[in-house]
């Protein structure tokens, strides 16, 4: 585990090694700033129309989803492709660690950087609270809830990305792919729903079964702040076979 | 110390390593030479646990590579072909890294990094990043990064790759320090009279299998010079 966290350390600075993570930062706080205060791609109220003073602007079922989509895609591209990209994958591989630890440490070191994508809202936090003048002050239940909820749904955006990452040595082919599968899973459920009618009756069910596993179905509750069981436990698992299937790949290349 | 059995890797239908076999005994400096494709660095990354094999058997200090390859990791320093390093990090940080992910314990480890400067002579450099650093000193990082742990067994692809005649020698004679202090190194070559001066024993691979293993005089013997040897029996194959 100490290997996994020197190389999460290594990881989490190499962001900030070059411009990225920095753009990633402002970028992040720009495109949510956009959808908290002036506009939403889905017609959620601003938070100054809402005239509520809670974070449903930020936690609001498809906005984080949908820069998860971009973000974690963004984030997660380098992992893999760079070392493969310098060769460097080969000292790492050949240093006394498990493929399991060298994954997690970057997994860890992305989360990092997802963490304080999250950490922007944190001015969002401080206007609400001083906006509210409720007397028994902000509901922090749904506020912690919200940040937890998608801490989740990130980390599973970025495992998913670390794994396209794995497959390449181009970082942009790498984001591409990244993109376009979190942009399915986040477009399932509309999906699920107009295949539904084409499909024989027997997999209609199950289409329409598959859309409570949509990016923004999973995070709906999330919004109120509540993080269902169910969809909790989907996504731990979901990040834990993605991380496993990113060892079994480095494993499999060993066999070249 | 190293016992290599009947080694074998292909890559698709191109065999790469074919029945390979080799002893090397403690305190030994080896030089692998071949033309290139020979397989040179296919056997030393099955020694390194980073591919694995198709058949036979190889074992570092008493440990199967196949089945613990973390025990071998641990125990020798290896400087993959062409060197590659984390550029955007400083000499000294990556240093560290390194360090930390050999799991050397945090009270011993900046000892560790700056014996690994001295031994290397980058204290020059010990706060450029990679980049900015010239290839002889790039070397000499990637050398440090090999021997931070005071290895008993070094495994160095072509660690003179690219550097000028100061450079190499400067090389040499790091190499060389390292087997006096006990080291067992292996490492291969292009530069046929670096061997003779480097390696007392030199093992020499065309097409995936060993064609020649002694001491360098031996294997030119007859033909005259390394190089004639190398041509002589290395072409025949062909």
């Amino acid at each position: 585990m100490a290997a996994a966290l020197a190389i999460a350390k290594r990881e989490w600075k190499a962001y900030f090694a070059s411009p990225l993570g920095f753009v990633l930062l402002i970028l992040f706080s720009l495109l949510l700033g956009l959808f908290v205060y002036l506009w939403s791609p889905f017609g959620v109220p601003t938070l100054f129309a809402r005239q509520s003073a809670d974070l449903s602007g930020v936690f609001a079922a498809r906005h984080l989803p949908l820069l998860f989509v971009l973000f974690g895609a963004a984030i997660s591209m380098r992992l893999w492709s760079e070392e493969r990209r310098l060769g460097t994958e080969e000292l790492l591989l050949t240093l006394p660690v498990r493929p399991i630890d060298a994954v997690l440490g970057k997994f860890l070191g992305a989360m990092g950087m997802l963490v304080l994508c999250l950490a922007t809202t944190l001015p969002t936090v401080y206007v609400v609270w001083s906006l509210c003048d409720d007397p028994r002050g902000l509901e922090w239940g749904p506020i912690l809830g919200g940040y937890a909820g998608s801490l989740v749904l990130g980390a599973t955006c970025i495992a998913l990305g670390q794994l396209a990452s794995a497959f390449t040595r181009d970082q942009l082919v790498a984001f591409l792919v990244g993109f376009t599968l979190l942009a399915l899973w986040f477009f399932l459920a509309d999906l699920a729903t107009n295949l539904a009618p084409h499909l024989p009756e027997r997999f209609a069910g199950a289409a329409l079964e598959v859309q409570q596993y949509g990016l923004t179905a999973l995070f709906d509750s999330v919004d109120r702040g509540v993080i269902l069981m169910k969809n909790l436990v989907f996504l731990v698992s979901a990040c834990a076979l993605l991380l496993g299937l990113n060892a079994a790949v480095l494993t499999w290349r060993k066999a070249g | 110390m190293i016992r290599v059995q009947d080694l074998s890797k292909s890559f698709g239908s191109h065999r790469a390593v074919d029945h390979v076999s080799f002893e090397i005994e403690t305190g030994e400096i080896v030089g692998f030479i071949g033309p290139n494709g020979a397989g040179k660095s296919t056997t030393m990354r099955m020694l390194t646990g980073y591919l694995a094999s198709d058949r036979g058997r190889a074992e570092v200090l008493g440990f199967d590579v196949s089945r613990h390859p973390l025990e071998v990791q641990r125990r020798i320093g290896y400087l993959p072909e062409s060197n590659p390093l984390y550029v955007d990090m400083r000499v000294r940080p990556f240093l560290r890294f390194v360090a930390e992910v050999r799991g050397i314990p945090r009270r011993e480890r900046a000892a560790a990094v700056e014996r690994a400067i001295e031994l290397c002579a980058l204290q020059e450099v010990a706060r450029k990043r990679i980049r900015e650093c010239s290839k002889g000193y790039k070397q000499r990082v990637g050398l440090a990064q090999a021997v931070i742990h005071s290895p008993k067994v070094l495994i160095l692809d072509e660690p003179t790759e690219g550097l000028d005649p100061n450079q190499r020698v400067v090389m040499r004679d790091l190499i060389q320090g390292f087997a006096k202090q006990g080291a067992t190194v292996i490492l291969s070559t292009h530069i046929l009279p670096e061997v003779e001066l480097t390696c007392p024993r030199a093992l020499m691979i065309s097409r995936g299998r060993i064609v020649a293993d002694g001491a360098p005089k031996k294997i030119s013997g007859p033909l005259g010079t390394l190089e004639q040897a190398f041509r002589q029996i290395t072409q025949t194959k062909e």
